[in-house]
């Protein structure tokens, strides 16, 4: 039977004293960010390979999630043998690509925007954050506050790059928040992450609230602001909820993003930006955003 | 030195998988902890503080990993203090046994590590962390019958295949 001796307590305070010096390394130099930064790029080398030898599985997954709408030409795979099917699975997983490609090249060619490609090979370790790992770091000119795009609109954007890794931390983070106007109505307000699906937004002003400036179903595009990190007029998403307090000042508006961030595939990171010279794409028939004419965002 | 080894590798590959699940195939938007199966099938039967220092380092590599949200110390410290619980229990026979105690492993770590995530302002809603503590559980036992057979044969400490206990 194991008795707790006075060894057993010097290593647990010498455990807890390594903790605070940690932390404290952590927050007030830059020694843990360089080792941080060299063991990413080791783990970032072999988890493309990682990525690559599971997208196959992850196509299965994919497709079995999918299997509803699937169904008719599960039929008609089925028919044909083992070799063919693995072969349109394969032609599957290219189309998707090819298709998201073209989506992407649809929303950068609305914006004067210097893009880099990169895949997604990794997320979070903990459940606590959104973000995705990227394979693409700081030799592609990605760097830290770099926006992340996807085909639908703005995915996050980069909080760490490495040589050859980076991560992005995504809308729906606690952490993250972007300033934004309403589509229609150009009233300006701050996205906020919630840790869940959907985003909260928070108003300038709550006389405009009042006013019906905002609706459910308006489209939330980036304001523009923020030091000029997020190019203005990129589709965020669109007001799923608004619910105002029938005295007093709060509210609640939730924003569902346009971006699936659930299952991001390719993504552009913005390494350059120029004028916005007119709107994005919306993904869905309706979602189209206006315009923004010029100075609409100040 | 080959069990260290083995030990580093078997860590290693736990960061990566953990990643990789948490990308392409989460529950509810969040990934297994397989990296605490690692430390409970290495830590039980172990001795209590060589446990605990052991799950400190391999707690600090996934500190390190920027996939990690956590800043350096946390993870350790939660890896840590369940190791040495765990390393409490003593020698484990049978899988079904780890698997629970792989449950209750992860079960803790997540709320220390959320708790102290918190403490820390490193998070600011308080909202997501029971679905995230009871999700990493489900899912690291869904694992744990997977994982645990394999990690006995490479990572298991010498006194609890002997039996001897600690």
């Amino acid at each position: 039977m194991w008795r707790r001796t006075s060894r057993d307590r010097a290593v647990f305070v010498g455990l807890v004293l390594a903790t605070v010096g940690l932390l404290t390394l952590d927050f007030r130099t830059g020694v843990v960010d360089g080792m941080s930064s060299g063991f990413g790029e080791v783990l970032g080398v072999f988890q493309t390979g990682v990525r690559t030898a599971s997208r196959p599985f992850e196509s299965f997954v994919g497709s079995v999630r999918e299997l509803g709408a699937l169904r008719a030409e599960n039929e008609e795979l089925g028919r044909e043998n083992q070799v063919l099917r693995r072969q349109a699975e394969t032609y599957t997983d290219l189309a998707r690509e090819n298709a998201r490609l073209r989506e992407l090249n649809t929303l950068e060619g609305s914006f004067d925007l210097e893009t880099i490609r990169s895949r997604v090979i990794g997320a979070s370790l903990s459940g606590l954050e959104r973000s995705a790992l990227l394979d693409k770091g700081r030799s592609s000119s990605i760097a830290v506050d770099k926006p992340v795009l996807t085909p639908e609109g703005l995915a996050g954007r980069i909080v760490w790059a490495g040589r050859q890794t980076s991560k992005a931390l995504l809308l729906t983070d606690s952490q993250s928040a972007i300033g934004v106007k309403i589509g229609e109505t150009g009233e300006t307000g701050v996205v906020t992450g919630t840790g869940g699906r959907l985003l909260r937004l928070e108003l300038v002003s709550r006389a405009a609230l009042d006013q019906g400036a905002v609706k459910r179903g308006d489209v939330v595009l980036t304001s523009g602001y923020q030091g000029g990190v997020f190019p203005p007029g990129i589709p965020i998403g669109r007001v799923e909820e608004v619910d105002l307090a029938h005295r007093g000042t709060t509210y609640t508006i939730l924003v569902r993003p346009f971006a699936r961030l659930s299952r991001l595939d390719i993504v552009s990171v913005v390494v350059g930006q120029g004028e916005v010279v007119e709107a994005a794409p919306s993904p869905s028939p309706g979602a189209r955003p206006s315009p923004m004419p010029e100075g609409d965002d100040v | 030195m080959r069990r260290l080894l083995l030990l580093f590798v078997a860590v290693f590959t736990a960061l990566l998988v953990s990643r990789e699940l948490a990308l392409s195939l989460p529950i509810l938007g969040v990934g297994p902890d397989p990296l605490i199966i690692v430390v409970v099938v290495a830590t039980a039967g172990e001795q209590p503080r060589t446990a605990a220092v052991g799950a400190f380092i391999a707690g600090f590599l996934r500190d390190l990993d920027p996939g990690s949200a956590s800043p350096a110390g946390l993870s350790a410290l939660a890896y840590a203090l369940t190791a040495y619980a765990v390393a409490l229990v003593g020698a484990v026979r049978g899988v079904w046994v780890y698997v629970g105690l792989v449950a209750g492993a992860t079960f803790v770590s997540q709320v220390l590590y959320g708790l102290g995530a918190i403490l820390l302002a490193q998070q600011a809603d308080v909202g997501p962390l029971p679905r995230v503590v009871f999700v990493t559980t489900f899912y690291n036992t869904l694992l744990a019958p997977l994982l645990v057979p394999l990690l006995r044969r490479v990572v298991t400490p010498e006194s609890a295949v002997t039996g001897s206990g600690s």
